[in-house]
């Protein structure tokens, strides 16, 4: 599991491993904090959003249902919502871990992300994971992702609309590159084209979390029972 | 610094409660599952969560090439470049380079 680098190694080739995927997330931020400047948040806590809560589409969400009068225990049960998928990462990725991360689980835990997450299990799933890599990857997503926001925050609606570059497609593209090199056999093939059928139909009709979070549930228990039953499909 | 009409008084901090609560919550979904740490789970819960990362992956990915708008097709284009380029070099940043030129390429004659 440890490839006898040092930590601190480890922790920069998390971090650099990340920035490719800054290409997305500095745009989206920026979007972000444009649409919670303009929806009646202050620079203060649109920075304090993306500080703490640290989750794009429960910020989004936080900022649409503050914006639209919602009480604070709907803004709150949509957090929990869209965020529950957070579980699961969690615990797939423990098996990786050593008994003692360096970070301790509870500050790895604050920054994991859906990026951080999926370059972590790569890593581990090619051999070359480790607390450090985890670690340096959520803090390199994390300092992007807030240095965008306080952009966005101050500058607002001056700066130009990043939506126009069409690099909300990096999100896609990166997950995409993720997934690929772990269909190794039919059945993993299999959970991953039934799980991308139920994550386009229910993009229709939900938000980002509930549809990931569902069809993660979804597609896992499909591997979970076809792989039990030894099928081979 | 001078305020956007549109936008509110950059100071504001009435919402700060409602974020703190937000963050917890938020947290709380973080180390819920991490902080297990290595207890062990039953051999389903163990085969279940191995499948985690593919099906939440495609959830992620598949999404954002779909779609009815007249950016389908760049978009399908893209994640078709991304594909060969992935098992060509199992390289994120070379699939992402590929990906968005040919998303800007495809658009542009489109």
């Amino acid at each position: 599991m440890t490839t006898g680098q040092t930590h601190r190694q480890e922790i920069r080739r998390g971090f650099a491993a990340m920035l490719p995927l800054w290409l997305g997330v500095v745009p989206f931020a920026l979007a972000f904090a444009i649409l919670a400047r303009t929806s009646g948040l202050s620079a203060v806590e649109t920075v304090a959003l993306s500080a703490l809560v640290f989750a794009g589409s429960a910020q989004i969400a936080f900022v649409n249902l503050a914006n639209e009068g919602a009480g604070g225990a709907a803004i709150l049960l949509t957090v929990l919502l869209l965020n529950l998928r957070h579980v699961l990462y969690g615990l797939s990725v423990n098996p990786y871990l050593p008994a003692r991360t360096r970070p301790p689980r509870p500050i790895l835990a604050a920054t994991m992300t859906d990026e951080s997450y999926g370059l972590t299990m790569r890593a581990f799933r090619s051999g070359r994971g480790s607390d450090g890599f985890f670690f340096g990857a959520s803090l390199s997503l994390f300092i992007g992702y807030l240095a965008a926001t306080l952009a966005g925050a101050l500058l607002g609606s001056r700066l130009p609309d990043p939506d126009c570059l069409g690099l909300e497609l990096v999100f896609p593209l990166s997950f995409l590159a993720l997934l690929l090199p772990m269909l190794r056999s039919r059945l993993e093939l299999s959970v991953a084209l039934v799980s991308g059928a139920i994550a386009l139909v229910m993009s229709r009709s939900f938000d980002g979390g509930v549809v990931i979070l569902t069809t993660t549930i979804g597609g896992a228990a499909v591997g979970t029972v076809l792989g039990s039953r030894g099928q081979r499909i | 610094m001078a305020a956007v009409a549109s936008e509110s008084n950059p100071m504001d901090l009435g919402y700060l409660p409602l974020i703190g609560v937000a963050a917890l919550i938020t947290y709380g979904t973080r180390v819920a599952g991490l902080g297990l740490g290595d207890r062990q789970l039953p051999p389903a819960i163990g085969r279940f969560l191995s499948y985690v990362p593919i099906a939440a992956f495609a959830a992620l990915a598949v999404p954002g090439f779909g779609g009815t708008d007249e950016e389908l097709f760049p978009r399908l284009a893209a994640a078709g470049a991304a594909t060969v380029v992935v098992m060509l070099t199992r390289r994120l940043w070379a699939c992402l380079i590929v990906g968005m030129t040919v998303f800007w390429l495809t658009k542009s004659v489109t």
